[in-house]
């Protein structure tokens, strides 16, 4: 990667980062709210255009129009659209400067420090974002699937389950993608971090003061999980954390100012915080039961939700009209039972759980403290760091008179509760993060300021502790990607040596480069890293293939069927068939009908993450379906 | 003269803020505990390199 690719990039996010406020700003005066150049006004403007463009990227996606010239187009509309918006961007963006500015000056030794650690981080992820695509979910689906609807018109792909998972956030990768390079969807993603970044300053500032704020922001930006979330792992669930933090914001002003249209807001920003995953229908619950508790209004409570159906439900109508279900595939099975594929559904359960789940109830007991003290078993919740499970006994000094507090811990109590519920998978907690971050700060700060010597003490080397291991671990961590970064490793090195499964695809182009073509024929794969494949393809592998019904295929009369059904011409093993399949595909070879055509043995990563640097050798065989 | 109430106060807060350390000591132990693994294969991988 160049410099100059870099800076092509971050000017494209930059651009739409600016559009999208200045759009914001404008609807926000069109729907008669004052005007004003505080950060949280900023905030709300971004907030409420990136779901507005999203939806407009959607239409465009319906007949297959999303390409470079409409997104572009796209762009230009919106910056033509934001008219006015731009004056109230030029005041919010020169206010907040000279407030950055003029708290620099006076600031204190440690104030100065955590600015720095802060600068520092942001530096070192904005260089990584830029790393080609490795992550793996993002290869098996997050990037995936917009890269297959590019261009043509949006249809189910069957195929594929987790392509029904892609959500409203994910238009945004689409939208980077159209923009010209995959590279700027990361880029939006990584602007997705900062947002959120930012919408936690603005909460820790209700409930602490500036510094501790300020902390608050750099433990979350500097924490692994964040580190890798915003910038390799290619997911947008970021984006939910936005929103959330966004949606908390506004009902607390609301509430404040005793202003509807602000709590109608948070209604929108709820909206846009499910619309990022299924998992985030909690958060418009969460709101609006606090706003039934706090305003005791039906009526109110019931528009919000309207609001946040409104905001969030995009993907829930595609579904269900694709599918009949709008939660595809988990409700199938009372929705229409006769079309469910149960291995499929089984395999996304287990997907979306973590390894441990159990809903014992000493489990779900121990789950916050185990999501962080052993979180490989818990989705990954050790990322997180110690810092919200070591200070969490100072909740009780946190500011709980306040609205904000109040609203981030029932926010953070029942995402909590619901993720204990279905999926104890600790990484879907990011969007309760922030929310808990801004309330043991403000615990920790409000022990300091009592004279709690020892604990303040104690707290501070915990703080100053986990700084250096996040700040050691990103670091250890980035230098995988740096190289390619600085064009000192070609892509090609870069992703033989990070990205999973990627010689497989290669060996896969390049077999059936000559021979695939658009109509011709698609090859069954069964690796789950499918971004890098430049043939057409379908996905084989039972637990992710709602088209591969085990159920179908356990003679090879009915396997041959799927595979005609599919258009599948070749079928690539590496090494072997999965399990469902084996005996089936077995028959198939021997009697002649799938013949291998070429193969190779090509090294991988393997286990369960790539930070572990396991490898191993595998076969990977490319067969032909003879007629 | 020394307050009996405020002594008393004192030792309750003195011992909230122990066990609090306590707790802090447990947590950080166990956290970075679970790393073990990681940073051996690294250092593994740093060996074989």
């Amino acid at each position: 990667v160049s410099f100059a690719v870099a800076l092509s990039v971050w000017l494209v996010v930059a651009i739409v980062f600016a559009v999208a406020v200045a759009f914001g700003f404008r609807v926000l005066e069109l729907l008669c709210f004052e005007r004003e150049a505080t950060l949280e006004a900023g905030l709300f403007a971004a907030g409420i255009s990136f779901p507005l463009i999203s939806f407009a990227v959607f239409g465009l996606s319906i007949p297959g129009w999303l390409g470079p010239r409409s997104a572009w187009a796209l762009i230009a509309l919106v910056a033509v659209a934001a008219w006015r918006g731009w004056r109230g961007f030029g005041d919010w963006a020169a206010f907040e400067l000279t407030r950055i500015r003029f708290r620099l000056r006076g600031s204190s030794l440690a104030n100065r420090t955590t600015l720095a650690i802060l600068a520092l981080t942001i530096s070192l992820e904005a260089l990584v974002s830029l790393a080609p695509l490795t992550g793996s979910d993002a290869m098996h689906y997050h990037f995936t699937v917009p890269l297959l609807e590019m261009g043509t018109p949006l249809r189910p792909i069957f195929w594929l389950t987790h392509s029904f998972l892609v959500e409203q956030a994910h238009l945004l990768i689409s939208l980077g993608m159209a923009l010209g390079d995959a590279r700027i969807s990361l880029g939006l993603i990584f602007l997705g971090g900062l947002l959120t970044a930012a919408v936690l300053f603005a909460i820790a500032r209700e409930l602490a003061s500036f510094d501790w704020a300020l902390v608050a922001t750099a433990v979350f930006l500097i924490s692994p999980m964040v580190f890798w979330q915003i910038t390799t792992s290619g997911s947008p669930d970021i984006w939910m954390s936005f929103y959330t933090g966004l949606a908390v914001l506004a009902a607390n002003r609301g509430i404040q100012r005793k202003q509807l249209k602000l709590l109608l807001l948070a209604g929108f920003y709820a909206g846009a915080a499910a619309g990022v995953k299924y998992t985030g229908w909690v958060v418009p619950f969460a709101i609006c039961a606090y706003l039934l508790l706090a305003r005791r209004s039906l009526k109110l409570v019931f528009t919000c939700s309207l609001l946040s159906v409104a905001a969030g439900a995009l993907v829930q109508v595609r579904n269900l009209i694709w599918t009949g279900d709008p939660f595809f595939p988990f409700l199938m099975p009372r929705l229409a039972p006769a079309s469910v594929n149960a291995f499929a559904l089984h395999g996304l359960i287990v997907d979306t759980r973590s390894s441990a789940y159990s809903v014992h109830i000493m489990h779900l007991l121990s789950f916050p403290f185990a999501m962080a003290l052993d979180g490989n078993k818990y989705g990954l919740g050790q990322y997180f760091g110690p810092l919200v499970l070591a200070f969490a006994p100072l909740l009780v000094l946190a500011r709980w008179k306040t609205h904000t507090a109040r609203l981030a811990g029932v926010v953070w109590a029942v995402m909590l509760a619901s993720n204990a519920l279905s999926s104890q998978m600790g990484r879907f907690l990011l969007p309760a993060f922030i929310l808990a971050l801004a309330l043991v700060f403000s615990g920790l700060e409000e022990a300091v300021r009592r004279g709690w010597k020892i604990a303040g003490c104690a707290g501070m080397a915990t703080l100053v502790l986990f700084l250096i291991f996040a700040g050691a671990s990103d670091l250890a961590y980035a230098r995988d990607f740096l190289p390619v970064v600085f064009g000192r490793e070609n892509k090609e090195a870069f992703l033989e040596r990070m990205a999973p499964e990627y010689r497989f695809a290669s060996f896969i182009n390049e077999s059936l480069a000559s021979k695939a073509h658009d109509g011709n024929g698609n090859a069954m794969v069964f690796l789950r890293h499918l971004y890098y494949l430049r043939v057409p393809y379908v996905y084989g592998e039972p637990a992710f293939s709602w088209a591969v019904d085990p159920a179908k295929c356990n003679t090879p009369e009915g396997l041959l069927g799927v595979l005609h059904e599919l258009h599948v011409k070749w079928v690539v093993k590496e090494p072997n068939y999965p399990a469902p399949l084996e005996k089936s595909f077995t028959r198939l070879e021997a009697e002649q009908k799938l013949v291998p055509i070429e193969s190779s043995d090509l090294e991988t990563l393997t286990g369960t993450s790539r930070i572990y640097r396991q490898s191993q050798t595998v076969r990977v065989t490319v067969l032909e379906l003879k007629d | 003269m020394t307050n009996p109430e405020v002594n008393h106060s004192t030792l309750n807060r003195n011992l909230v803020q122990f066990a609090f350390v306590l707790w802090l000591l447990v947590v950080n132990f166990l956290y970075y505990l679970q790393f073990k693994a990681l940073f051996m294969s690294r250092f593994a991988a740093l060996k074989h390199r």
